[in-house]
């Protein structure tokens, strides 16, 4: 890891249905980043229940960044980014959707969407790694992010 | 004209009374000559004696009273011959002309393919021709003057009959088709009304019904195979678009469990490979490595079904920029074998960009990767034309392609050496043949084995190009 001012507890959200890579990219990110907390949603639904409801004030915390499979079972990732983005209390969370589809169609709707990146999982294990640190780098230390969101 | 004949008799006979007198004989020759034109031999006769009677009272003096003396008399008698002469002359021209009229209608209507019928009301036969004869009655017998349904007693009731009452009925003529009493020919009648009865004509159409039975059972053939090639086509449709959606599962779905079984035989390795001995190790980079071969399988069939099923998007731009964004692509390689590439300028032309990148991708990919062990490739790409075509040329000094295997390698799945001297998917070529054929243009390999081989395709100079921007830089495969 060649981020040295990595933000101190960061709070991931991975929605993620397939348990080995949720295993696989909690691993990665947990790695050398002392403090990072990474919660696992297996779906939209399940995503939805953990991010604060719209409008009120709540005492659930918000996730620093979110880390978003699109092919999943009941919501899926198209749906959950659609539904983040409309949201004028959560819009402001930067959303990497992280998926194995490489279809053109699901990088445009993404982006479309306002989704913050777009990668595929690489079928290498090293490059997997590479990908996912490299989020942590950008999304958790280079970059400031906000603290709430303002609209 | 026989009619010129009395009636220059006529003139010649009035010229000679004119000059004999008394002229007013004159008025009367027309009158006689028009009335045995028109009315024949009687009316002729009539209007002479009319004529002769209404001269001797009106003309001959003494006026207004009949004279038969002797001078008058010789008068009226030559009137009177001369006129029975035009008469009798112009009634014989007349008769002969009217006979000749009738031989020849009777000639025709005998000579006739068809045969004819005159019937009254009652089905009396007036008169047959020699075909209706022919056809219908014993040879010693003739069927005039017989009742036809007497003569048929079989047509009772049959379309004919009913037909030819319809037609005495209503006076319309009607045309049908019907089968003969034996049913061994086709007939076609044609009845239609006369002053007492019909005229029936009938026609053997035995050859032209069969004809015609004949083509529409050929278009009745023609129908069913063309729902048929329908059929197919549209399950041929179905199953492409079933091969494109299997294409599609191949590169998505499973990818995705493929990516797990590599990432964790990895993470196996990573985590207890100090536990695992040197077969363990073994077992386990085997594993990866199979994981990766299946991976790069499933990138070739997706790009072969994404060839196929993408339509061709013709631009014009440089062969050469197609040359070197393949080579960039491939840079890893060529820096790898040290391989020379060489190519002059080449034409800017008109073709799907995407596709000959891909076609030379795969053909200087083969070229890198067919070569002599420890010997850097060198490659040549050149292009010749005819008026027609462009003709590209690849060529190595390579291991080169087994003339036995020169058609085969350009099947999908086929492949010329083992996974293990040179590691492949066999799609390669197959997807360039594809890309080619597509463009209109074809593909082949002249090589003798372990000199090198020249791959060449040809690219139709006729093609049209449907967009005007250069294509997109395509993605890496």
């Amino acid at each position: 890891m060649n981020g040295t001012k990595m933000r101190h507890g960061a709070y991931i959200l991975l929605v993620e249905d397939n348990p080995a890579d949720s295993l696989l990219i909690t691993r990665a990110l947990s790695n050398g980043s002392a403090g990072t907390r990474v919660v696992v949603a297996k779906d939209g639904y399940e995503a939805t229940k953990l991010l604060p409801p719209a409008g009120g004030t709540t005492s659930v915390p918000k996730p620093d960044l979110i880390l978003l499979d699109l092919n999943m079972p009941r919501k899926d990732g198209r749906t959950l980014l659609a539904e983040i983005k409309s949201n004028p209390s959560l819009r402001c969370i930067p959303v990497v959707v992280l998926t194995s589809s490489e279809a053109d169609t699901d990088v445009n709707s993404a982006y479309s969407h306002h989704a913050n990146s777009y990668f595929s999982k690489p079928m290498d294990l090293k490059e997997f790694y590479d990908v996912l640190d490299r989020i942590k780098q950008y999304w958790l230390a280079d970059v400031k992010l906000p603290t709430q969101c303002v609209c | 004209m026989p009619f010129l004949l009395p009636l220059g008799f006529g003139l010649i006979q009035a010229l000679l009374w004119a000059w004999l007198r008394p002229t007013y004989f004159i008025l009367f020759f027309p009158a006689v000559i028009l009335s045995a034109l028109v009315g024949g031999f009687t009316a002729g006769l009539t209007t002479t004696f009319v004529s002769a009677l209404a001269a001797n009272y009106f003309f001959m003096p003494p006026a207004l009273s009949f004279n038969f003396d002797g001078p008058t008399c010789v008068q009226l008698a030559t009137f009177v011959f001369n006129c029975l002469v035009i008469t009798g002359v112009t009634e014989l021209l007349s008769r002969n002309h009217r006979q000749m009229v009738t031989s020849r209608f009777e000639e025709a209507i005998h000579g006739m393919r068809e045969s004819y019928l005159s019937l009254d009301a009652d089905g009396v036969v007036a008169y047959a021709n020699e075909r209706a004869e022919a056809l219908r009655t014993p040879s010693n017998s003739t069927l005039v003057g017989k009742r036809i349904w007497d003569v048929y007693p079989q047509l009772k009731g049959t379309d004919l009959h009913k037909n030819v009452l319809s037609v005495l009925e209503t006076k319309v003529p009607i045309f049908f088709e019907a089968q003969n009493l034996a049913k061994t020919r086709w007939l076609e009648h044609r009845i239609y009304p006369a002053d007492k009865g019909v005229t029936l004509f009938s026609d053997d159409i035995t050859q032209r019904v069969a004809a015609r039975k004949a083509l529409e059972k050929k278009t009745q053939e023609a129908i069913e195979t063309n729902a048929r090639l329908r059929w197919v086509n549209s399950e041929l449709e179905r199953s492409n678009c079933e091969l494109e959606q299997f294409a599609h599962v191949a590169s998505h779905d499973m990818k995705e469990p493929l990516r797990m079984i590599a990432n964790y035989v990895r993470l196996l390795e990573e985590d207890y490979g100090s536990k695992l001995d040197e077969n363990g190790k073994m077992f386990i980079d085997f594993a990866a490595k199979g994981a990766l071969r299946l991976n790069a399988l499933l990138n070739d069939i997706l790009t072969h079904s994404q060839v196929q099923s993408s339509p061709m998007e013709y631009g014009r731009a440089s062969m050469g920029d197609c040359v070197k964004e393949a080579l960039d692509q491939l840079k890893t390689r060529v820096q790898e074998t040290g391989a020379q590439v060489h190519f002059d300028s080449l034409p800017t032309i008109a073709y799907d960009q995407r596709g000959l990148v891909r076609v030379f991708q795969n053909l200087l990919g083969n070229a890198l990767k067919f070569c002599h062990q420890g010997c850097a490739p060198e490659i040549r790409i050149g292009v010749a034309e005819t008026p027609v075509e462009w003709i590209v040329s690849v060529t190595d000094n390579g291991i080169g392609v087994d003339p036995a295997d020169q058609d085969r390698i350009f099947q999908l799945f086929k492949r010329g050496h083992s996974q293990d001297e040179y590691p492949g998917s066999g799609i390669g070529l197959a997807t360039c043949k594809t890309i080619v054929e597509r463009m209109g243009g074809s593909i082949w390999v002249e090589s003798d084995a372990g000199k090198g081989a020249t791959f060449r395709f040809t690219i139709p100079k006729d093609i049209k190009p449907n967009r005007t921007s250069v294509a997109p830089p395509m993605k890496q495969l």
